[in-house]
């Protein structure tokens, strides 16, 4: 769609085009519009001028409440004259020397925006950082010097300070403006002595894989936002020294910390005022169409579906150990969702529990989490030790001295997989911390929800986080498959030897399929027609008939099993191949229960 | 820098003036009525309540009166309107009226004390509270009432309300600055405007405050949360920061549930500051704020103020309108989790469960509860949980909690060491948690012993005491329990009968309603099952939720008919009801007699007036549910309809054997028989693997079960104990 109208380059720009803003919505439809508008994820900040348009990817990490801002208002000049400046899309004011802004004026109106703190997709796979990198534009520092500052007669600080910061190199980028927040808070007084932590504030979800912070302010139905969804945002970055609440004079009423955590320097944390937003279905760069994508790879030719799926099943057989029907299970577990809701029950989730892991493959656990790794957009990989239970923050917790809510390692983005490592566990006292770790991620994979501390009360979010138990022996946590390993002794010691081939196995282009596959399978639908109801049915009665013990709940995982077969392959709807297959593999994987060594304990109830 | 005057001054209206003037003469007439309404509101013309409220108030040296709006929009409706609409200022004269009044009506005064207090009004109205999250900006100076919860406070401050300046270098004297109530604070003038000759003119900013001069009031702020039920999937409560003046202090502190009548205001965040001489670019960010003028703190347990309260005069025309309809009871009890199929009347029980029988109090003080226990025994996957998760979604209050790792403690309450100040607090578990609503216990078999009889107390006296660390206290712990067990074979056994579950009698007698489920193959119910299981996969596709289908009742529309039913009526058994009810408790309780007889048996549940009043209860929720006064004959053949068919029929089939006292002599002897051999072989001090005596005891024929019940009971007199992660067991005594 060829639009004759360019994207705003500054919010001045912008405000002009307001009036027109069905055209501008338009304009930002089309996915070929975001190409060349730098990421402020990959792009460093001393690259970029105030005021610049940048785009930002990532969750949703906390939302404050709505700010009431000046959306339009009288500014005199020292002459007399009054002129009316637009404030909507920036955080100063903007005044030139001798200027005097008129609060009282009637032409002054309010607005309302509200500002979400986002940080970047938590537990996101380096390649998927790398793929992100390579299709963000680069900006070269000559670009820069165009647009000569001095037209616009602003008395901002921070710009001198940006236009020092351009000459400096990248490993020095933070300390100018550390050495402007000492230089801040000497006049004000002693009265600053509590200063947050810059971990504190970014508020990573995962402590060890860092998440980069960007504060968003959104003017447009900032009711519509969803905690821990994936956002697109584009926007005028705002970086102005005097937004650090180091800058500010502090009444006796207001909280200091509150107001740190809600002012951080803006080196630290930059802030963006978007006009444009898109939410994101998944993480994965390579099918983004407002990414542009390099150009070799969309000139690929695309094999099958179905060869796809030959070939990663084959691959997951070859670091199971060999066992086809692990494979299955592991594929349909990387292919999962949450497809809907009804009341209390989460329908599509797919928790599994790989359990019988050969003994002595010495960290069998993390080099299988390395192939997934390289498969999947975003996926996090816990050991679960007692240290990790017991010391970890797991569920977000509201901090009422800040007002901030302190992330926790399971306030993940929708479809982040999480592999949770139970071979490494000792035994032990499980802590306060622990048994409530452990009562999360078992609230987490029973009900896909994520239960948020708020001290006087909990409130649910809803999760889509299809969690891998690995484990020696059955898991202590719930899953709703659990499969014992069936281990192939020649393949128990040729493993690390297999897990080997396996990396040399996924080359680039792949692996690339690959990737390509899972999101697809992920997103894509599927139906059961009426025929195949009444077989199911049939079906559902003679299994109650056959085994007493079967009950409500075998259906739902035949079902949720049969779509996820069913996708893998390539189908949209149940055919009865499919069925039969799933209650095959289900009558194999129970067998394979079946045959567990019982503990005393199980023989005794 | 005027207007300290202002309330002496009068004009007269012989010119029809300019605006200002007619605002001044609307004041006074204004300050007039109020006066009038203070002096001669009244009920029933005797009772002068603001009048006598006043006096009361001012002599007991409490400064401050409570007007209800009700009163006032009865008085004069533009009187209550304007004070609606601009609180800040009649707010002001409404309490130069009272200070008026007062004056008027404690004179004459005894010395010393003829300087008159300023009164402070505070109101509070009837009307449904608003959500934070409405406040929009045309609320902005206005009076508004939200609901919320209290999650900070600050400690208490001086706020000037008049003061007087001085500048620095003449010396001049401004006194009697008048200060804006709320949190915007005052900007000293920056020039010095007084000329005197010979004098350099003073420089910018010379103004100092004189502290001594000033008046000052009291005043704290609090950050008021929004209540969890008002917040939308996904989103993050919101907050705002309230100001509390004089009396409000301290009124509250965090976690309390609270009604605010409030002014909506706005008020800059964080000062730019002035450095070096300019004014840097100025960041122009505004907070709403909320000037409190009338607080009312949640004292019934935590439902009162919820959304659920919020009942407008619409929707109580609907309730009523739904109660008076035949099928409500039906309509009701199929829309409590529609997507479980089946178990009629576990949903019906569960139903009458929610709305809970009338608590009675007698004339010695006692109190009989009201509410309805329920306990679900039986197979796996007959979706309990299930049911008890959507419980815990229906009731307005309710808490949901595992019986596995769940210990009494965490269940009544406890007492925990705060690691930071090192002391004791006490922290209500479940049970006191979900006072006036339901705790939902799932896996109650799986709770031990010495809880489970932990929780007697809390069943019938409906409170929980507690005496650890130096406290000593009793809680309220009026709730309703829904239990649910496996049977202790994993699944239900019919040739096993009453050993499939494993209760004493003592807390079995305290659940008003027993249902075995049994998971009962059927074919035409399989099918049934499988579809309706089918569409909920299929349905969900559309990814839309699911409108609640023709005739059922949505969770919310469900939600505030239960809270309107439970606030709004209270039944009692009618005469008529109460005969019939006696004759048939002397049928039941001779068929039970027969029954045991018969069987040659006791039975786990002995009929006895704990089970009357359990029939009695769940005809008066049948009341409750259409909104009746009176249980009448048709409330009360339900009411035995559902306990026969599900206490009775549990106790009858005999397949609700317990442990000690209830169960058979036969039994008995075997029990004693076995203690009596453990005591002989295990000899005082010493140590055993509790494996070996079970070991030793199967090969001699006994039953393990049998066999871990002697132990349980030892170890509960004390006489054994066990040791290293519960594998040995030793002997004290």
């Amino acid at each position: 769609m060829p639009c004759a109208m360019e994207l705003p380059s500054t919010p001045d720009e912008l405000a002009a085009q307001q009036a027109d803003s069905a055209a501008l919505k338009d304009l930002l439809k089309d996915p070929s519009r975001w190409h060349s508008i730098p990421l402020l994820n990959y792009t460093p900040l001393h690259k970029l001028k105030d005021q610049t348009l940048v785009r930002f990817r990532g969750m949703i990490q906390d939302m404050m409440d709505p700010e009431i801002y000046l959306e339009r208002y009288e500014v005199k000049s020292a002459d007399g004259s009054k002129r009316v400046q637009e404030g909507k899309y920036r955080d100063c004011l903007k005044i030139a020397n001798g200027e005097v802004i008129d609060y009282n004026a009637d032409g002054n109106v309010h607005g309302e925006r509200r500002t979400m703190f986002v940080v970047s997709v938590p537990g996101l796979n380096d390649w998927s950082k790398e793929h992100e990198k390579l299709c963000c534009p680069q900006i070269d520092l000559a670009s820069l010097g165009q647009s000569p500052s001095s037209a616009k007669k602003r008395t901002i600080v921070g710009e001198e300070e940006a236009m020092d910061v351009d000459v400096a190199s990248e490993t020095t980028f933070k300390r100018p403006c550390l050495k402007e927040i000492q230089k801040d808070s000497e006049p004000v007084g002693a009265s600053k002595s509590s200063v947050l932590g810059s971990d504190y504030l970014i508020n990573s979800p995962l402590p060890d894989r860092p998440s980069m912070a960007c504060m968003v302010k959104v003017y447009e139905e900032f009711d519509t936002y969803q905690l821990n969804s994936l956002v697109d945002f584009v926007g005028f970055l705002s970086v102005d020294a005097s937004l650090d609440a180091a800058t500010l004079e502090i009444d006796d009423c207001e909280n200091l910390s509150e107001l740190q955590a809600a002012h951080p320097s803006p080196f630290l944390i930059p802030r963006l005022h978007a006009f444009g937003v898109q939410v994101l279905p998944h993480a994965n760069p390579l099918l983004d169409k407002s990414l542009r994508q390099p150009t070799e790879i969309c000139e690929e030719t695309y094999p099958t579906h179905l060869a796809v799926h030959k070939d990663l099943r084959m691959l997951l057989k070859l670091c199971l150990f060999d066992d086809d029907l692990a494979a299955e299970y592991l594929l349909s577990h990387l292919i999962s969702t949450v497809y809907s809701r009804s009341e209390m029950q989460s329908i599509g989730k797919f928790a599994l529990n790989l359990c019988n892991l050969p003994k002595n493959c010495e960290a069998y656990a993390t080099k299988l989490y390395q192939i997934l790794e390289l498969l999947l957009p975003a996926s996090h990989y816990m050991p679960m030790t007692l240290v990790t239970l017991n010391t970890a923050a797991f569920a977000p917790k509201k901090d009422y001295e800040t007002n901030k809510l302190v992330s926790g390692v399971l306030q993940l983005a929708p479809h982040t997989h999480l592999v949770l490592d139970e071979t490494c566990m000792q035994q032990g006292k499980l802590e306060a911390n622990g048994v409530h770790a452990v009562q999360h991620l078992a609230h987490l994979i029973n009900n896909q929800e994520l239960k948020c501390d708020f001290q006087y009360y909990q409130i649910d979010y809803q999760a889509n986080i299809p969690v891998l138990v690995l484990s020696e022996g059955r898991s202590m946590l719930p899953s709703d498959f659990v499969l014992p390993i069936n281990a192939d002794s020649k393949a128990v010691e040729l493993v690390d030897e297999s897990l080997k081939a396996a990396h040399h196995y996924l080359q680039p282009s792949r692996l690339q399929q690959f990737r390509k596959y899972l999101t697809t399978a992920r997103t894509s639908g599927f139906n059961v027609s009426e025929e195949h109801t009444e077989m199911i049915q049939q079906d559902f009665v003679d299994m109650r008939k056959a085994n007493v013990k079967s009950n409500a709940d075998d259906l739902h995982g035949l079902l949720v099993l049969s779509r996820l077969l069913g996708i893998a392959r390539g189908k949209d709807t149940l055919d009865k191949e499919t069925w039969q297959l799933a209650t095959e593999f289900e009558a194999k994987r129970r067998q394979r229960i079946q045959s567990l060594p019982k503990s005393s304990a199980q023989l005794r109830n | 820098m005027e207007g300290f005057d202002d309330a002496g001054v009068f004009f007269s209206d012989n010119f029809g003036g300019d605006n200002q003037q007619d605002a001044q003469i609307n004041l006074q007439a204004v300050k007039k009525k109020y006066k009038e309404f203070i002096r001669t509101f009244n009920e029933e013309n005797f009772f002068y309540k603001y009048r006598d409220t006043l006096k009361r108030n001012y002599l007991n040296g409490r400064y401050f009166l409570e007007i209800e709006m009700e009163d006032l929009v009865g008085f004069d409706e533009t009187l209550a309107d304007k004070l609606n609409k601009q609180p800040t200022e009649h707010l002001e004269i409404f309490e130069e009226a009272a200070r008026e009044v007062a004056d008027e009506i404690t004179a004459p005064r005894p010395e010393h004390e003829e300087h008159m207090h300023d009164i402070q009004i505070l109101l509070s109205s009837n009307a449904n509270p608003t959500n934070i999250r409405q406040l929009k900006s045309d609320c902005v100076s206005k009076l508004v009432k939200i609901a919320g919860i209290i999650v900070a406070a600050s400690g208490i401050s001086a706020k000037a309300t008049r003061m007087s300046i001085q500048c620095l270098s003449c010396s001049t004297v401004i006194p009697n600055l008048k200060v804006n109530p709320g949190l915007e604070g005052y900007a000293l003038p920056r020039k010095c405007n007084t000329e005197q000759a010979g004098r350099p003119k003073c420089p910018l900013d010379p103004f100092f405050i004189m502290p001594d001069k000033c008046k000052c009031v009291d005043f704290q702020t609090l950050k008021l949360q929004e209540l969890p039920d008002f917040v939308p999937q996904g989103e993050i409560p919101r907050h705002l920061q309230l100001f509390c003046d004089r009396s409000l202090c301290e009124r509250v502190v965090p976690g309390n549930r609270v009604l605010i009548q409030g002014i909506y205001s706005i008020r800059k965040v964080g000062k730019p500051s002035r450095r070096d001489g300019r004014e840097k670019a100025v960041v122009g960010v505004r907070a709403p704020y909320m000037r409190v003028v009338g607080i009312t703190v949640d004292s019934e347990g935590a439902g009162a103020i919820s959304r659920y309260s919020n009942i407008t005069s619409d929707e109580e025309e609907h309730f009523r309108r739904m109660a008076a309809s035949g099928d409500i009871y039906e309509r009701l009890s199929q829309s409590l989790a529609p997507s479980i199929f089946g178990s009629r009347d576990i949903k019906k029980a569960i139903t009458c469960m929610l709305f809970g029988g009338s608590r009675k109090r007698l004339p010695d003080g006692l109190c009989r509860r009201g509410d309805i226990n329920v306990l679900l025994l039986g197979d796996p996957g007959t979706a309990k949980s299930q049911l008890l998760k959507f419980v815990e979604k229906v009731a307005p209050i309710a808490v949901y909690t595992s019986g596995k790792g769940s210990s009494a403690a965490g269940l009544t309450a406890s007492v925990m060491k705060d690691p930071q100040t090192r002391n004791f607090v006490m922290e209500g578990g479940a049970m006191v948690l979900a006072d006036g609503g339901v705790v939902c216990i799932d896996e109650f078999d799986k709770m031990r012993e010495d809880d489970r009889v932990a929780i007697h107390e809390a069943m019938e006296q409906q409170t929980i005491s507690i005496a650890k660390a130096g406290i000593t206290t009793t809680l309220n712990s009026r709730c309703s329990v829904l239990a649910a067990a496996n049977s202790i074979f994993g699944r239900w056994d019919d040739t096993k009968g009453e050993e499939n579950i494993d209760f004493m009698p003592t807390i079995l007698s305290r659940f008003d309603m027993i249902f075995i489920v049994k998971d009962i193959h059927d074919e035409s119910r399989d099918i049934t099952l499988a579809k309706h299981i089918i569409n909920v996969h299929l349905s969900s596709n559309k990814s839309a939720p699911s409108e609640p289908a023709e005739g059922e009742i949505s969770l919310s529309t469900f939600k505030k008919y239960i809270h309107y039913c439970r606030t709004h009526c209270g039944p009692r058994l009618s005469e008529a009801a109460g005969e019939k009810l006696k004759s048939r408790y002397v049928l039941m309780r001779s068929g039970a007699g027969q029954q045991e007889k018969a069987s040659d048996k006791r039975l786990s549940i002995p009929i006895t007036v704990r089970q009357l009043e359990a029939v009695i209860r769940i005809s008066e929720s049948l009341a409750k549910i259409r909104l009746q006064p009176f249980a009448t004959d048709e409330h009360v053949n339900e009411a035995l309809r559902l306990f026969q068919v599900s206490t009775l029929d549990a106790a009858m089939t005999g397949s609700l054997a317990g442990a000690e006292g209830f169960t058979t002599e036969e039994d008995q002897e075997t029990l004693n028989r076995i203690e009596k051999q453990l005591k002989r072989r295990f000899a005082i001090g010493s140590q055993v693997s509790e494996q070996n005596i079970l070991q030793d005891f199967l090969r001699q024929k006994y039953e393990e079960r049998t066999v871990m019940k002697v132990i349980h009971t030892m170890i509960r007199r004390g006489e054994l104990q066990h040791r290293m992660q519960r594998k040995m067991l030793y002997r004290i005594c």
